[in-house]
């Protein structure tokens, strides 16, 4: 296949899932946040539980509903554009791909129904039961959508015979060495991107001084929320970069500008800011920490590190973006968990109070500009999988070039710029739309739901 | 077992499609219907398709990610041959999902109301060719497309296309006859009659093409054995087309015409399917080589192929939580 055929291709995935991405991220841990509201709402009793499943299902539903606009075109690109890569392991990417499809997507979007249209007409339990199976579904998609890709990280279970793909062991390919902590990392990331956008958003709120009751409430969720998530985030992170160094090394080399191995019995120095030039196989200009290489990866102070010469050049993923992609993700991470850190604080030092709360300008307009920081750092991270998986589609198995389709560049091309057009324009609608929705703010005043009694299905309409 | 694993997936394959088209099938029917209705009908026609329509939308997911785990060979090459009527069915449902969604929050009503019709045509118009392109002689070497980008245009794939959009329309009225009342109702009564007689005629004029000759790939050519169900089925189409048209113009009862819709198109989708067995693209690719090794097809029916009757049974139950006439309870 010719360069540009691949290179659109490649650009047409990318685009799409890093605009795709932004929606689930959201809708997984908005719908988590709805669970624990509704149940809040049944067990207390108080209203105002109530109200805030309403208003966080209004952004929910939204979100959703862009979630699977920009989605489904992703399930059908292994088609149109990767038809060769589909063919060759659909026997396992397509089989989970199916699990995903009707495990998980069928099981949100039935019970989304009842959750959404069904406050009259279900009994309490029934809705609660609805409410669990749209975040059940929300996160079993990630799982199987992270198992499929995992996969194509560390393939698993799978033999070659005669250039084809065989698979050996169905189990050992779904449960790939991979999965364990990539599904655990970007669910975990789905939390706390969620948990900083309600809590910028209840930042918005709280200075504008509307509704501060309210906001305030889900504002003290998120923070209990965020003192477990933030931290465990930082650590996984930690785990996942483990794995990668194991079973990945040119990425792991490529994330940290790393050319050459250190001898043994010596240590490996850490690339804080470089500037890598592929073309030289070295970095123009570099600021290097001693010893903190081989101490972040190998969790010892001389522990070797291969680096990315010992990989021919044909072999090696692009260094620029994963290294600085990973440098991007990691300081988010940290920000993330200082203004958890900061917000506990307030909370400890009694500042989390209707009357003074809003006095607090720094603190509150912190978390209002950090909405996008739990987005940014998670597609940073997702460039870093994605990128420094290059040249491979399936990691040593298959090579990117080997996977697209015989579509034509002009199509391709086409298509291209139609999918950056409408995404953009999803985009842009998106945060038009929230903004409407936040600035008419929470319905305090609608009457409860009445739920139903009897079971709907011995009803008798 | 060799035989009968690519068979049993396959009849996974159909019934997943099937409830689509006849589910989801409406829905975007309804969505080309309301381009000609007012303000006010085009709300009592989105009530209609509310809470259902996403996981109708699903079965398209199930049946894509089905094709690509069990029939990996003819995912790609379907999708990759068929790329642009592939892109007119993605975008028409991006379009058709976000504009319900930015219609009930924006007060441009109207705007997101067309751009909700134009979205569901699109798909409508991408499903057609889709399938009337499967017909036209796709030139596939050593399992993988070889063609142009623009092999699917042809008289007959225009006139399948267009049946397509006219059968999913008539889905569309007699899915309104049964959940609206008034005024509504009374509309698509009349709209029910006027697409059913296209879609009747589309149904005619494809067979005549047929025989002569106009589409590349014709059933007539085909050697297989069940070729001669084809014309029961087509009989079956004939005889529901009849009572379609009967039962609505009698007006008695707001169900039978949308069971009628069901038995035409489950007709055309048997008389198709027999008169192209055992090929799965027609006939150049067979069902068992297109289908996954039989491991694989072993291991998506632990998982898939067991979880579909639970699917089923849920989904019989959100249909049942929201039967009887439509009502607006907003959210």
């Amino acid at each position: 296949m010719e360069q540009a055929a691949v290179d659109i291709a490649r650009a047409q995935f990318a685009i799409t899932t890093i605009f795709h991405m932004l929606w689930p991220l959201l809708s997984i841990g908005l719908s988590l946040l709805m669970v624990v509201m509704e149940v809040l709402w049944l067990r207390t009793g108080d209203e105002i539980y109530y109200r805030q499943v309403r208003f966080w299902s209004v952004l929910f539903i939204l979100t959703f509903g862009i979630g699977v606009a920009s989605g489904v075109p992703l399930e059908f690109q292994f088609g149109t554009n990767w038809s060769r890569f589909s063919a060759a392991s659909g026997n396992i990417v397509g089989n989970l791909m199916a699990f995903e499809a009707s495990m998980s997507f069928t099981l949100e979007a039935a019970f989304l129904a009842v959750f959404i249209f069904g406050w009259n007409r279900v009994s309490r339990q029934m809705h609660l039961f609805s409410n669990i199976m749209v975040a059940f579904g929300a996160s079993l998609s990630a799982f199987w959508i992270m198992a499929a890709n995992s996969w194509m990280q560390t393939p698993a279970g799978v033999s070659l015979e005669g250039g084809k793909i065989a698979i050996t062991n169905y189990m050992q390919a779904t449960f790939n060495p991979d999965l364990p902590i990539a599904f655990t990392h970007i669910w975990v990331a789905s939390i706390e991107t969620t948990l900083f956008f309600v809590g910028g958003i209840c930042a918005w709120y709280i200075i504008r001084n509307r509704n501060v009751d309210f906001f305030l409430r889900t504002f003290k969720v998120m923070v209990i929320i965020g003192v477990v998530v933030a931290p465990l985030q930082i650590f996984l992170g930690d785990a996942s970069g483990l794995t990668v160094i194991k079973h990945q090394p040119a990425k792991a080399a490529a994330m940290e500008a790393h050319w050459v191995t250190n001898p043994p019995n010596t240590s490996a120095p850490w690339v804080l800011v470089a500037q890598p030039d592929q073309a030289e196989q070295d970095n123009s200009w570099e600021v290097k920490i001693p010893y903190m290489l081989s101490i972040l990866s190998t969790h010892s102070i001389k522990g070797q590190v291969t680096g990315l010469k010992d990989f021919p050049v044909e072999d090696q993923p692009p260094v620029t973006l994963p290294f600085w992609a990973f440098r991007i993700m990691v300081l988010l991470g940290f920000v993330m968990l200082f203004l958890v850190l900061w917000a506990l604080w307030q909370w400890y030092r009694r500042k989390l109070r209707v009357e003074s709360a809003s006095k607090h300008g720094i603190f509150w307009n912190l978390w209002l500009y950090a909405i996008p920081a739990g987005f940014l750092a998670t597609e940073c991270g997702w460039i870093v999988r994605e990128v420094g998986r290059q040249p491979w589609v399936i990691y040593g198995i298959m090579r990117t070039t080997d996977g697209v389709s015989p579509v034509g560049t002009a199509t391709a091309s086409i298509s291209l710029s139609m999918f950056i057009v409408i995404y953009l324009l999803l985009l842009g609608l998106f945060i038009y739309f929230t903004r409407r929705i936040l600035l008419s703010g929470p319905d305090l005043t609608s009457p409860l739901p009445t739920y139903r009694k009897q079971n709907p299905l011995r009803s008798d309409y | 077992m060799g035989d009968f694993l690519p068979l049993l997936w396959y009849f996974l394959l159909v019934v997943t499609m099937t409830l689509f088209i006849i589910l989801d099938g409406a829905d975007l029917g309804i969505g080309v219907l309301s381009l000609n209705a007012g303000e006010s009908k085009r709300s009592t026609m989105l009530a209609a398709i509310g809470p259902m329509w996403y996981a109708n939308e699903t079965w398209l997911v199930v049946g894509g990610a089905t094709l690509f785990g069990a029939f990996p060979l003819a995912y790609g090459v379907i999708l990759s041959s068929l790329y642009i009527p592939a892109m007119m069915l993605l975008f028409g449902l991006i379009f058709r999902a976000v504009s319900i969604e930015f219609r009930s929050h924006s007060e441009r009503k109207r705007l997101w109301g067309i751009a909700f019709g134009i979205g569901c045509l699109l798909a409508i118009m991408g499903q057609g060719f889709i399938f009337g392109g499967l017909f036209s002689d796709l030139n596939i070497r050593g399992g993988s497309f070889a063609g142009g980008p623009w092999d699917w245009l042809n008289l007959g794939s225009v006139i399948i296309a267009l049946g397509v959009l006219a059968a999913y329309a008539m889905m569309g009225a007699a899915h309104l006859v049964r959940k609206t009342e008034g005024a509504v109702q009374i509309q698509n009564r009349r709209l029910l009659l006027g697409s059913a007689s296209v879609a009747l005629t589309s149904f005619v004029a494809v067979i005549a093409v047929m025989l002569l000759g106009y589409i590349p790939v014709s059933l007539i050519w085909s050697k297989a054995p069940y070729i001669y169900l084809v014309p029961l089925f087509l009989l079956m189409v004939l005889f529901g087309f009849i009572m379609l048209l009967i039962s609505s113009r009698g007006g008695k009862s707001d169900r039978t015409p949308y069971i009628w819709t069901m038995v035409i198109f489950l007709g055309t989708a048997a008389a198709t399917i027999c008169g192209i067995f055992p090929y799965f693209i027609p006939f150049s690719l067979s069902i068992k080589q297109a289908a996954s090794p039989q491991s694989s097809l072993v291991f998506m029916l632990f998982g898939a192929g067991i979880i579909l009757p639970i699917i089923i049974f849920y989904n019989i139950y959100v249909h049942r939580v929201f039967t009887g006439k439509v009502f607006e309870d907003k959210a």
